[in-house]
This record gives structure tokens, C-alpha cells and sequence, in this order.
């Protein structure tokens, strides 16, 4: 986690009140209310009534923040449910499935600057740059959770295709967050539903089961032929 | 973020697979079908009973993967023995209503939702993994200040899935249970509504604090108490009793007195409260140490129009069949015949329904009834047996009964059985 923290190009953790929360709260006001970035960061600044190198010394520009904004969500998240005291006690499963209802709690705070940044994504490529510095956090998360897993036998090792496991919850979590924007039940409970549904599937899917034993009996077959 | 949309958009929804799922079990009985005839080409002597089997083992093995309230609609059709075949009824009488258990991380969140606070915050002590699975949620077990308290939680979405649930059930029901169209949708209405509100647990709360209070004067009866202020729309808090289900205890060897309270307690609220718990079910009842009966799940209630009520217990008159006349008008009003039943089919329906009456209303013609009588539930059964296979009945385009009387004839149905079970010598009129 040190190592995401640093490499952010902020201080978000400043004190309450300070130039950056300003920046960030005018700068989403801004773009929900607009629909689009502040024409440049010169007249951005003058509406704010702050000097133009206070921005810089916290953003280096407007996609910076909202990078700051994401990565704070899941910092955030991640932090509260280290510190619960219950949560060292969890199964793996348990863990990834509050910290996706945690996360989802987190940005439904904030549903209307998500829905603003998932709609206008256009570029093809998998990562959107403000999930920069979320993703990292992210696949941290699952990683220590799936090796704890690991660990207690939870979760099978398979050698080399368990390496790939954090990208498939990454894209798993994509569908979440897309299920969620189209999801219209009262307090979202269907995304509730999805989640768990999908994450036992999940684990079934990598617990010890019958895709060991279909390994097995591949090599079995393979190994006997020759 | 597109390429991904359109990744996951292969992934088929829950609602594809499950209506897949009752294709494939539609298929799966055209074939027992197709068996059965060509097996009678070659043996005639192939029972239709064979057959319902097949059908029954299918239906069921895909039912019980359902899990949602389409399999609270077969039991419900399963209990109604009056509708199924024996085969069928013994294949869902083994069902248990057991969804996967909700995660405990859901659990806090749903507390969350209401409370603001999770459960360790609301109670002293609360199970992480549930103890029981309740209708539509689960039970876990807490404490505070001292008390043991049940806490039932509700699945989440469960309200939204009831009636596309009931509307895939529908085919199946049509064809397998020989149910008509128009019984089927008389039916169906009365049970969604049931089930919907079964779903509300604020109702809930309210009808148990309600009627548990104005029955706690019989005797032998042991009601929870109810905690709003630690209940919602999804949670219902109230006192945990100790005891095992009715189910699982040797129902023969309990005293008479269990099933005369319960006798005495459905009694006092058909008649006194014009609102009945409709779901008598061996889960539902809770046996004490003390040899008492808990009464746990007040989510079915089924309230009695005034003039139904009027109508419907007039079956249940000892002298009703001294006079034909008023015995015709009762049956018109409950949609048993219809002005316009030509004379053949008005002869047919009121013979057919006073030999039902007759029956089902045999105990309310003496003062002491024993239920333990093999030969009366035979009868029944095999009353009902026919009534299901009886042409007239399934063809005829009316629904015959009122949508009122569903749930009373489920509540009376369940009841019998359960008085069969425990061997029970009732007083009829004992709860008066």
C-alpha cells in the first residue's frame, strides 16, 4: 500500500479545509454542473479566487484530479475496513465481498461525478486514465486477501493461471460498477445481489474443485499416453 | 472502459439462465411423456404413476435449483394436495426453501442500510453464519441486555424477483399441475399479492405484534416479543424461543394439548380476528421444553373480507345440507357453479362440491373429531387424487372457488395434516 500512496501526485491527506478539498470540490461542482473540464486552469483559478501556482503545487492538471478523486475512494475503503477489527477475522471470500460493498457504499456517495466519468470515457483501452492510481490499490487489495486464502487452503494454487486472478476480479469489478449504472432497484439492492452472487461464483470458481480435478485428470491422460 | 462493456456483456444474466433452466425441464418431461406412451404401446399396464414420477423427480431437480419464489410457489401447489398428485407432493415435500445463505458482509451491510451501524455495534453478541433459514431471508442469532433474540434478515432483490419468478412458473404449472388458465390466474394473483407482502417485514412487524397480542390469552402458546426499534423493511428482531421445530420432533408422542391449542388458536383468529396466520407449517411452530407451542412467523396472513367470511364458513355449518336451497346459493357465491353451467355441468359441479364440503367439513359435524383417523385422510387424499385427474374439472373454462378462499383452504389443509400428525382428539368447539 506504501508504494501506491507514494506514487500519487498529491497530498490528499491534508488537513480539512485545506487548498486541495477546495480544488477538488470546486473542480467536481464544476464538471457536474457543466458537463465538461473548466475551459483551462488560468480562468478555473480566477473563479476560485486562488493563484494559479497554488493549483499546480497540488495538481498538475484537471485529468490529475480526478485521478486524486478516484484513488481517494478506494484509499479511503480500503483504510476503514483495515482498521474494523472484525475484518481480520474474515474468510477471504468475506473480505473481498465487504470490501466490494464497501467500495460500491463509497461510490454511490458519489454516483453522480462516477456516472460523469464513466459516460464520457471514449478511448478503447482497458484502464481509463483516471483509474491510474485506483487500480493499483485495487489488485493490492485482492492480493493479500486471495493469498490469505491461499494460505488457510480456501482457495486453490494453480501456478501460473492464479497469477492472473487480480486482473480477472479487476475486470469482474468492471461489470459490478457497469451493473450498478444501469441498476435502477430502490438503494441498488440489485447490485447488492450481484455482487454476492457473483463473488461465491467466483470463489467456487477458485476454491478447490472441479477444475483441479479436470486438470488432473488432463495431465493424467497426457502424462500416460506418452 | 467499452471493450469491457461488451466482455461482460456475453455474460448471461441470471434471469436467461434461470428461464433456460425451466426449458430444459420443459423438454426433459416431453420426453417422460413420449416415454411413457411408447412404453403403453408396448405394455399397457404402465401407470399414469410411473409417469407423474418421472415428471415429478424432473420438475423438482430443477426447481430446487431455482431456490427463489417460483420454488415457494411448487411447495405452496405441493401442500395444496388437493391439486397434486401423490407423486408429486412427495418429491416436494422434501424441499426445503434454502437459498445459499447470505454472506455475513452482506448481513453488516444491510444493517448498515437501516441502522447506520452493524450488528456487533446493535447487539452484545451476533452469529456471523445464520442459524436457520427463514421464508425468503435468515435467522441469526443475537443477544442484548441479557436476552437471546432471533434476527431475520431478508435476501436482497428478493421483492423484485417474486413476480418474474411466478410469471416463469407459469407454463409449467399450466401443463404439469392440470391447472386451467383461468383458475391458474386466479390463483396466481392471490398468491403474488401473499408473497409480496410476505417480502415487507414493516407489515410483518406490525400483523405479529398485533396478532400475537390478541391471542396470548390461550393457553399453551408461546409468542416472541417484537423489537422495532431494532427492525426494518429487511430485519425483524424478536425473541428467540427455545425448543425445536414441530418437524423435527416425534409429533405422536406430544400431548393432546399442543394440538388443541393450535386448534383453538386458528379458530380464535378466523372468527374473532377475521385475520389468520395462513402458513401452518411444522417449521413454523417452535415445541418448548416446557411441551408448549412457540408461534414464530406471522409473514403469511391472510385477512377475511367480511362478506366472504359470511359466505365461506357456512360450509363449515353442521346443518348446512338440511337445506339444498341456501346450499345452491352458497356454492353460487363461491364460484363453485355459475348461472350460466348449462344443467349438465350444474348437476356435475354441485354434486362434485357437496361430496367435497361434505368431506372436508366432517369435523365441524362432531364435538369431539379425531384426527388420527387413517381412514378420513385417505379419503381425502384420494378425493383429491381424482379431482385432479377429473376431465370436467380441468376443462371447464371458469374458475372454480374464489381467490379468497385460497389461502383459507391452504391454512385449513395444512392444519388437518398437522392435527393427523400429532394424532390429535380436537373439542371443536373448545376455543369459543
Amino acid at each position: 500500500m506504501e508504494t501506491t500512496k507514494k506514487s500519487r501526485n498529491t497530498r490528499g491527506s491534508k488537513a480539512p479545509g485545506s487548498t486541495s478539498d477546495k480544488i477538488r470540490a470546486a473542480y467536481v461542482d464544476y464538471l457536474l454542473t457543466n458537463g465538461k473540464q473548466p475551459a483551462s486552469v488560468y480562468k478555473f483559478c480566477i473563479d476560485l479566487g486562488i493563484k494559479e501556482e497554488s493549483f499546480y503545487s497540488d495538481f498538475g492538471s484537471f485529468d490529475a484530479i480526478e485521478k486524486d478523486i478516484w484513488t481517494s475512494f478506494i484509499t479511503k475503503t480500503s483504510r476503514a475496513l483495515q482498521s474494523d477489527k472484525a475484518f481480520a477475522t474474515f474468510t477471504s471470500r468475506e473480505r473481498i465481498l465487504s470490501f466490494y460493498y464497501a467500495l460500491l457504499e463509497e461510490l454511490k456517495n458519489n454516483r453522480s461525478f462516477v456516472l460523469q466519468q464513466i459516460g464520457t470515457f471514449r478511448k478503447p483501452e482497458l484502464t481509463p486514465s483516471y483509474l491510474k492510481g485506483f487500480k493499483p490499490v485495487f489488485e493490492d487489495f485482492i492480493t493479500l486477501a486471495l493469498n490469505q486464502g491461499k494460505s488457510n487452503g480456501e482457495i486453490s494454487t494453480r501456478p501460473y493461471i492464479d497469477k492472473i486472478y487480480p486482473q480477472l476480479f479487476w475486470m469482474h469489478f468492471g461489470f459490478i460498477v457497469l451493473y450498478w449504472r444501469d441498476d435502477d432497484s430502490a438503494g441498488f439492492e440489485k447490485t447488492d445481489a450481484a455482487v454476492e452472487k457473483s463473488v461465491n461464483l467466483a470463489f467456487d470458481l477458485i476454491g478447490k474443485g472441479a477444475i483441479d480435478s479436470a486438470f488432473d485428470f488432463a495431465k493424467f491422460l497426457y502424462q500416460s499416453k506418452k | 472502459m467499452k471493450k469491457v462493456t461488451k466482455e461482460f456483456d456475453k455474460i448471461p444474466t441470471t434471469r436467461i439462465q434461470r428461464a433456460s433452466k425451466f426449458i430444459a425441464t420443459g423438454a426433459k418431461i416431453g420426453t417422460n411423456y413420449l416415454k411413457h406412451y411408447s412404453k403403453k404401446l408396448v405394455n399397457s399396464e404402465t401407470s399414469r404413476d410411473e409417469l407423474h414420477n418421472d415428471n415429478a423427480r424432473d420438475i423438482y431437480e430443477s426447481l430446487s435449483e431455482l431456490k427463489g419464489s417460483a420454488l415457494k410457489v411448487a411447495q405452496m401447489l405441493s401442500m395444496d394436495k388437493n391439486l397434486l398428485p401423490t407423486a408429486y407432493q412427495q418429491k416436494f415435500a422434501m424441499a426445503q426453501y434454502s437459498a445459499p445463505p447470505l454472506s455475513y458482509p452482506l448481513v453488516v451491510k444491510t444493517f448498515q442500510n437501516y441502522f447506520g451501524k452493524g450488528p456487533n455495534e446493535l447487539f452484545d453478541s451476533f452469529t456471523k453464519n445464520a442459524a436457520n433459514a427463514a421464508s425468503m431471508g435468515q435467522v441469526h442469532q443475537a443477544t442484548l441486555n441479557g436476552k437471546k433474540l432471533a434476527v431475520k434478515i431478508q435476501y436482497p432483490g428478493v421483492a423484485d424477483s417474486v413476480k418474474s419468478d411466478l410469471a416463469m412458473v407459469k407454463p409449467i404449472a399450466l401443463t404439469m399441475f392440470n391447472l386451467n388458465p383461468a383458475e391458474y390466474d386466479e390463483f396466481i394473483g392471490e398468491v403474488e399479492l401473499r408473497m409480496t407482502e410476505e417480502t415487507d417485514y414493516v407489515l410483518e412487524l406490525k400483523r405479529s405484534r398485533e396478532l400475537s397480542e390478541k391471542c396470548k390469552h390461550i393457553e399453551d402458546l408461546v409468542f416472541p416479543e417484537y423489537y422495532p426499534e431494532l427492525s426494518s423493511q429487511k430485519i425483524l428482531t424478536m425473541d428467540w424461543i427455545e425448543g425445536k421445530p414441530l418437524g423435527d420432533v416425534d409429533a405422536a408422542s406430544l400431548p393432546n394439548r399442543i394440538g388443541q391449542a393450535m386448534w383453538n388458536f386458528y379458530h380464535f383468529q378466523m372468527h374473532r380476528l377475521k385475520a389468520v396466520h395462513a402458513d401452518p407449517h411444522p417449521g413454523n411452530f417452535i415445541i418448548t421444553p416446557d411441551q408448549k407451542l412457540g408461534i414464530i412467523d406471522f409473514g403469511c396472513v391472510k385477512v377475511i373480507p367480511k362478506d366472504f367470511y359470511e359466505t365461506y364458513f357456512q360450509l363449515m355449518n353442521p346443518n348446512l345440507f338440511d337445506d339444498m336451497k341456501k346450499v345452491e346459493k352458497v356454492f353460487y357465491d363461491l364460484h363453485f357453479i355459475y348461472p350460466d353451467d348449462t344443467a349438465k355441468d350444474r348437476k356435475f359441479f354441485m354434486e362434485l362440491f357437496t361430496k367435497l364440503v361434505e368431506l372436508l367439513s366432517r369435523p365441524f359435524r362432531s364435538e369431539v373429531f379425531d384426527f388420527s383417523q387413517k381412514e378420513y385422510f385417505e379419503t381425502l387424499y384420494g378425493f383429491g387424487e381424482e379431482l385432479t385427474n377429473m376431465k370436467e374439472l380441468r376443462q371447464s373454462k371458469k374458475a372454480r372457488g374464489v381467490r379468497d378462499a385460497i389461502y383459507l383452504n391452504k391454512t385449513y389443509f395444512g392444519l388437518y395434516n398437522i392435527l393427523h400428525d400429532l394424532k390429535a382428539k380436537i373439542k371443536i368447539s373448545d376455543w369459543k
